[in-house]
């Protein structure tokens, strides 16, 4: 509704236009290492697909790198009927419960002892139904493309909205592989230490996924009609890469209760609006975990229930216009070079190259090779897989 | 003409036989010239005449034949002339050109005046002539004049009146009075108005005053009497420095914690941007502090923004900040001086806590037109004021108006190129006397506000107040002052940038109020002030509609809010020994909280939010929902340990009955003020404070306060509290108390070439918030820093004036970096990363440091000229630190990396110039 964010948001901006002299500039805060070895808890019930997914972790110092896994603990979804649904430990802090079945009008909540014996809990959640996404649309702006959703609900009882997504997209590496080293004797037979690649085995052609990054809400609290209109899930600038081939998104909505909006809405403000004098006051938050035998414990993060509903949208390049599309540019300065078959092993033992093509002989044997970098002639080298998702075409 | 005077003696002396007292004559004189005539009458009366030749020459006598007074005759033949004429008792006639003389010596000039005869004027007499006549008693110049008539009585009396400048007419505020050789001394007020205690008989008054020429007055005292005194102007336009009008007065009065400031003094001091800001001046202070440098609000003393009574003319500012709090709204070509009260605020005042901030602004030139101006990199201001009707009636119009809009088409950002702003002021002021008792002020103001965000987000706001101010003198010793005044601010936010959301939000608040205050001096030991106030308070905290046709906002108003809040006050200083000074003052407020209004009710023991209302109760207008009411007492004792040292000990208790709604860290345009209801209880504060002063045989004065001050039910938010279209606040907020407390050293030298302070600072300000639910207290019930705690500031404010024209400046400022809450750790949730916030407040930014310098060079020194101009060359943060303004922390790859934001990082020069003419 209101979208007090980006008035404060330009409020702020505002403050720099004057701001003749303004600059920002990295700045080490002297802060003590304090004990901040919280539990922090992720943790859904998806009642549409009937599984619970658990992320057991610690916190840790913000300028520290590693995220510590809380693994061997005991996990177990509860509810208000007194059963508990054990959760297995995967890896990685990871918990995994599959095959529930839900019971209607019940609540759930989460009960979590790690190894060293602490016993949290969180409050009970509802389930909320989750109606289906109207419409998930692309719109062509000046400076980029804007992907937006609609939805409502006719009864008026969904409110408050939560979406993630997942974006896949197709990406070239700048020249085709179209041989390769096999074998591993390089000295023995050279000719076996090239061959030509399948379809399967092309690195040209790669698909990368990415889950939304930022937390989505909306509330239609004080709509006549628990209505979203043109709520945008993403924003892809013009001449991205994400939109040089095909693109596509799928939008999951939720159904979330007031307190988890407000809960959500608070966490917003400890990752997006990270301090400006007209932010408001960043401050602690905490979701709805508490150590049972000691309250005053810090423990983070948040158990949550829901069903979901899915959209997905897909854009090929053609369909947008042209001011929108992928500008290719060079960004690792490639460029092919050409080695001889003796010059081959070398190449091979240095493993930073990918062949491109060869060039026969008379007998069709290969006397010389183009090659270049691997981030030049591996797409996989840049993040994604050479696997087509199954929803490609 | 020296030699036709001793004609005229000689021949007079040679016809000692006449009749001295035949005054008619008889003749024809048709046709003589004027010589000739004068012949005629020396031979018939005992008249000799004194006149110069040349007047006279083109002069023909018309009468005919004649019989009577030479009087009648003289004025039949200057009728239609230049010439003036005069007759001494002493039978002498003065011819005069233009001016008519008086022919005898003021009263007073001799010290045996009561047997005088009493002298009839001419009814053309021009006073202006002499500057001092004995009726008028208007005296710039060394003339001796009487004042009051002898009853007999030998004791003192007291003596009042104006001091005004002679060249404008408008009052001279706190010129100090004092009768010479004596210890007696008075200051004028406001409107120049003074009233002075004085032994009768032969004495002299001498005036001094920030910026006019020290003057005196041989005064010869026969009884009560009304005095009025004009200065004039020091010609040196290079500004006087300082300040504090009175240079003991900080000794010497009983209040503590007041700070004031002249325009003069505050046009030298290097501005940013080139605009004289009053609100940034005021941080120079010791005891006073803002969060941030483009911040428009300040902290006094360890109290929030809202709890400063800011009053323009005696009507309140609420929003006193241009562009979101980069200038203030004080145009400086109309201001007169500003008094700052931290401590030791007399009854007169209340409605907030930590201070009341008093701006005056001039009043319009009383003898002539004048038009001043100037321009700065970001303003345009002319002030136009001038006489409506000479020496009684004024007015001053003043207007300023940004041209900032070409800046931001300067900047890249898409969002701020497609963005506009502006702002303007204007203020209009008129003053009447109505007759020597009776004074009338109007003032009135209004500021805008406009910013358009990338064309489709409108913001505006503005701020409005008037004032009509009645002073009447009942006698010398009591007067009376009306006051009615009305303020209102308000703002409104549009938005189109989505058609289904498109909206308009608006905010409003009236503020109405009406006073009566006397001053009543019943003897030289107690001056006495009692007043009674009205205040009507109107809000609309919020009304939110649909924009367009396609806008599904649903319309909704946040309930209307009224109160009225109603004080009494009483207050005497008394001067119970020369060495010892108390102030003793009682205000008693009542406040009244009323309806229409829909109250919700709060289950007890458990958060107040939306689920815990249980019943709803609906008041009908006027009714009253919630009332309050306290006495505010307030007691001050100065005692002269020397007659250049004293020591001073105060105790001020407020109450406030509004308070802001603000979630930010800074004064934002969005925020909300809201009355004391029936959950948000009215704040009151009590400050003990205590202070020792000196001055020195050379002009250096040092002071040194401690304070210490307690708050009761001071606001402060929930974490993550909406104050915007909230229709239960009392859910949003919690109540903490607050104290603060420290200790303020200053050394001042107000006067000669090189001139300023330095000042040291260290105050904490701490809030506490207890609550048995756990989710309306901080930091888990402890006290911690509020956003202003800065322990430490240093300030230096110097001034050197190398020559009549060029005066150099230099501003240093410290103070330690504001609290903030950081992020202490980080974690993972639904595979984002997220922050763990410290406690509130529990770190601060960097430390502050700047330094800005200036020079003034004024143009040249003739008097009289078309237009007195001066240039201002500033640089404003001249070591370029990037101070921190705020700290922010920007997640990058897998770790948060902290950023400060430095508004002014490099030194900024700017160029102004000011004209007058």
């Amino acid at each position: 509704m209101l979208n007090r964010n980006s008035l404060s948001a330009f409020i702020g901006t505002y403050m720099f236009v004057l701001l003749l002299g303004a600059c920002v500039e990295p700045i080490n805060l002297p802060v003590n290492d304090a004990d901040v070895n919280f539990l922090a808890v992720d943790a859904y019930l998806d009642v549409s697909h009937g599984e619970a997914n658990v992320k057991l972790m610690r916190a840790v110092p913000i300028n520290e790198e590693r995220l510590p896994f809380e693994d061997d603990a005991f996990v177990a979804v509860e509810d208000n009927s007194n059963n508990q649904y054990v959760l297995s430990n995967l890896d990685s802090g990871r918990y995994k419960l599959t095959g529930f079945s839900p019971s209607a009008d019940s609540q759930y909540r989460l009960y979590v002892k790690t190894s060293n014996g602490k016993e949290y809990r969180s409050e009970f959640v509802t389930v909320k139904s989750t109606p289906e996404i109207k419409e998930l649309a692309w719109r062509a702006r000046s400076d980029g493309t804007q992907i937006v959703l609609d939805t409502e609900d006719e009864k008026r009882e969904t409110r408050f909205y939560r979406w993630n997504f997942e974006e896949t997209w197709e990406y070239h590496s700048r020249y085709v592989s179209w041989i390769k080293f096999t074998g591993q004797d390089v000295d023995t037979i050279l000719l076996d230490i090239v061959d030509s690649r399948g379809p399967a085995d092309m690195i040209d052609k790669c698909y990368k996924t990415r889950s939304s990054a930022q937390i989505l809400t909306s509330s239609t609290e004080g709509l006549a009609r628990d209505i979203v209109n043109d709520f945008e899930v993403t924003f892809i600038p013009a001449g991205a890469e994400r939109l040089g081939y095909r693109y596509s998104i799928l939008v999951k909505q939720q159904a979330i209760s007031k307190e988890t909006y407000d809960y959500l809405e608070r966490l917003k403000k400890t990752s997006q609006d990270l301090g400006g004098l007209y932010a408001p006051q960043p401050s602690k938050v905490t979701g709805n975990f508490k150590n049972v035998n000691n309250p005053e414990e810090t423990v983070l993060g948040y158990f949550d229930a829901g069903y979901s509903t899915e959209m997905r949208l897909s854009i090929t390049t053609d369909e947008l216009p042209s001011y929108l599309q992928f500008l290719e540019e060079s960004p690792f300065s490639c460029r092919i070079d050409t080695a001889t078959i003796a010059e081959l092993p070398t190449l091979y033992a240095s493993g930073a190259y990918t062949l491109l093509e060869y060039f026969a002989g008379e007998d069709d044997t290969p006397i010389g090779f183009t090659y270049s970098t691997n981030k030049c002639a591996d797409c996989r080298t840049r993040g994604g897989v050479a696997t087509k998702p199954p929803f490609w075409p | 003409m020296k030699r036709l005077l001793l004609l005229i003696i000689l021949v007079a002396l040679a016809f000692p036989a006449f009749s001295q007292t035949r005054t008619t004559i008889t003749g024809n004189f048709k046709g003589l010239t004027f010589s000739k005539f004068v012949e005629e009458v020396e031979k018939q009366t005992p008249y000799r005449f004194y006149y110069r030749q040349a007047w006279v020459d083109s002069l023909t006598i018309q009468t005919g034949d004649y019989t009577g007074e030479v009087s009648s005759l003289l004025e039949m033949i200057v009728e239609g002339s230049e010439l003036k004429f005069a007759i001494s008792p002493e039978y002498k006639i003065f011819i005069t050109k233009d001016r008519s003389i008086s022919s005898s010596l003021a009263e007073g000039f001799f010290e045996s005046v009561q047997n005088r005869p009493v002298v009839n004027l001419p009814k053309d007499f021009d006073l202006s002539f002499f500057d001092a006549t004995a009726s008028g008693n208007r005296v710039s110049a060394r003339k001796i004049v009487t004042v009051g008539i002898s009853d007999g009585n030998t004791n003192p009396v007291t003596m009042n009146g104006y001091v005004l400048n002679k060249a404008s007419g408008e009052p001279v505020i706190g010129a100090s009075i004092y009768v010479e050789g004596l210890s007696n001394a008075a200051m004028s007020d406001a409107s120049g108005y003074y009233w002075i205690v004085v032994p009768r008989g032969r004495q002299t008054l001498r005036l001094q005053s920030v910026g006019m020429k020290a003057a005196s007055f041989p005064i010869v005292v026969n009884g009560p009497g009304k005095f009025d005194m004009e200065m004039e102007e020091s010609i040196i336009p290079l500004r006087e420095v300082l300040v504090v009008a009175d240079r003991d007065a900080r000794v010497t009065s009983v209040q503590m914690g007041v700070e004031k400031l002249d325009i003069k003094t505050m046009k030298q001091m290097p501005s940013v941007l080139g605009e004289v800001d009053v609100m940034k001046i005021m941080l120079t202070l010791p005891g006073v502090q803002s969060v941030g440098e483009g911040a428009s609000g300040l902290n006094v003393r360890g109290g929030a923004t809202n709890q400063n009574l800011i009053l323009y003319n005696d009507a309140p500012v609420y929003n006193p900040s241009h562009l979101f709090g980069f200038f203030s709204v004080f145009n400086p070509d109309v201001l007169k001086s500003v008094e700052l009260y931290k401590s030791g605020i007399t009854a007169e005042y209340g409605g907030r806590l930590s201070s009341v901030m008093d701006i005056t602004s001039r009043e319009g030139n009383l003898k002539k037109v004048t038009v001043t101006g100037g321009i700065s990199p970001i303003t345009g201001r002319l002030t136009v004021e001038g006489p409506i009707i000479k020496d009684r009636t004024s007015f001053l119009v003043g207007a300023r108006s940004t041209y900032s809009d070409w800046l931001l088409r300067q900047l890249k950002s898409r969002e701020i190129k497609n963005s506009n702003a502006s702002f303007y002021d204007l203020n209009f002021n008129l003053s009447h006397k109505i007759d020597d008792r009776n004074n009338l002020f109007v003032s009135a103001y209004t500021s805008n506000d406009r910013f358009t965000f990338n064309r489709d987000t409108l913001y505006s706001y503005s701020d409005q107040n008037a004032a009509v101010k009645w002073k009447h003198i009942f006698t010398n010793k009591l007067f009376g002052t009306v006051t009615g005044s009305f303020s209102r601010y308000k703002y409104k936010i549009s938005s189109e940038e989505n058609p289904v959301d498109a909206f308009n939000l608006g905010f409003r608040i009236g503020h109405i109020n009406a006073k009566a205050d006397i001053d009543f001096f019943p003897n030289t030991a107690h001056s006495i002030k009692a007043g009674l106030q009205f205040t009507h308070y109107g809000l609309s905290p919020g009304t939110l509609t649909p924009r367009g046709n396609e806008s599904l906002i649903i319309a909704d108003e946040v309930q209307r809010e009224r109160g009225l809040e109603t004080a009494l006050y009483l207050g005497d200083q008394f001067d119970i020994t020369p060495r010892l000074t108390v102030y003793g003052g009682i205000r008693y407020s009542v406040y009244q909280f009323l309806g229409p209004r829909d109250v919700f009710r709060y289950a007890k023991g458990v958060e107040k939010s939306e689920a815990s209302i249980t019943d709803t109760t609906s008041f009908d207008s006027g009714k009253t929902i919630a009332m309050y009411h306290g006495a505010e007492p307030r007691f001050f004792v100065r005692y002269l340990i020397a007659r250049k040292t004293s020591v001073k000990v105060s105790y001020t208790r407020m109450r406030q009955y509004i308070q802001m709604l603000t979630n930010t860290i800074a004064v934002s345009p969005t925020d909300t003020w809201k009355l004391s209801d029936r959950y948000i209880k009215p704040q009151v504060a009590d400050q003990y404070a205590a202070g020792f002063y000196q001055n020195t045989r050379n002009g250096i004065e040092f002071s040194l306060e401690g304070y210490y001050k307690v708050m009761q039910n001071a606001l402060d938010f929930k974490d993550g509290a909406v104050v915007t279209m909230n229709h239960h606040i009392e859910t949003d907020v919690i109540n903490a108390d607050g104290k603060a407390y420290g200790v303020e050293f200053m050394v001042k030298k107000a006067a000669g070439r090189l001139n300023g302070w330095i000042s040291y600072a260290y105050s904490r300000s701490l809030l506490q918030s207890k609550s048995r639910i756990s989710s309306e207290q901080v930091n888990d019930g402890n006290y911690y820093s509020s956003n202003y705690d800065k322990p430490h500031a240093i300030n230096f404010i110097g001034n050197y004036k190398f020559s009549r024209r060029f005066n150099f400046s230099l501003n240093i400022v410290y103070s330690t970096g504001r609290p903030i809450t950081i992020p202490l750790a980080r974690y993972e949730q639904n595979g984002q990363l997220y922050l763990y916030y410290s406690d509130r407040n529990e770190y601060r930014i960097p430390d502050y440091f700047r330094t800005d310098f200036s020079v003034n060079v004024e143009g040249n020194h003739k008097v009289r000229k078309l237009a007195h101009s001066s240039w201002t060359f500033a640089v404003y943060n001249l070591t370029g630190r990037a101070n921190a303004y705020s700290v922010y922390f920007v997640p990058e790859g897998d770790r948060i990396k902290a950023y400060k934001l430095s508004i002014f990082a490099n030194p900024i020069p700017t160029i102004t110039y000011n004209f007058k003419f």
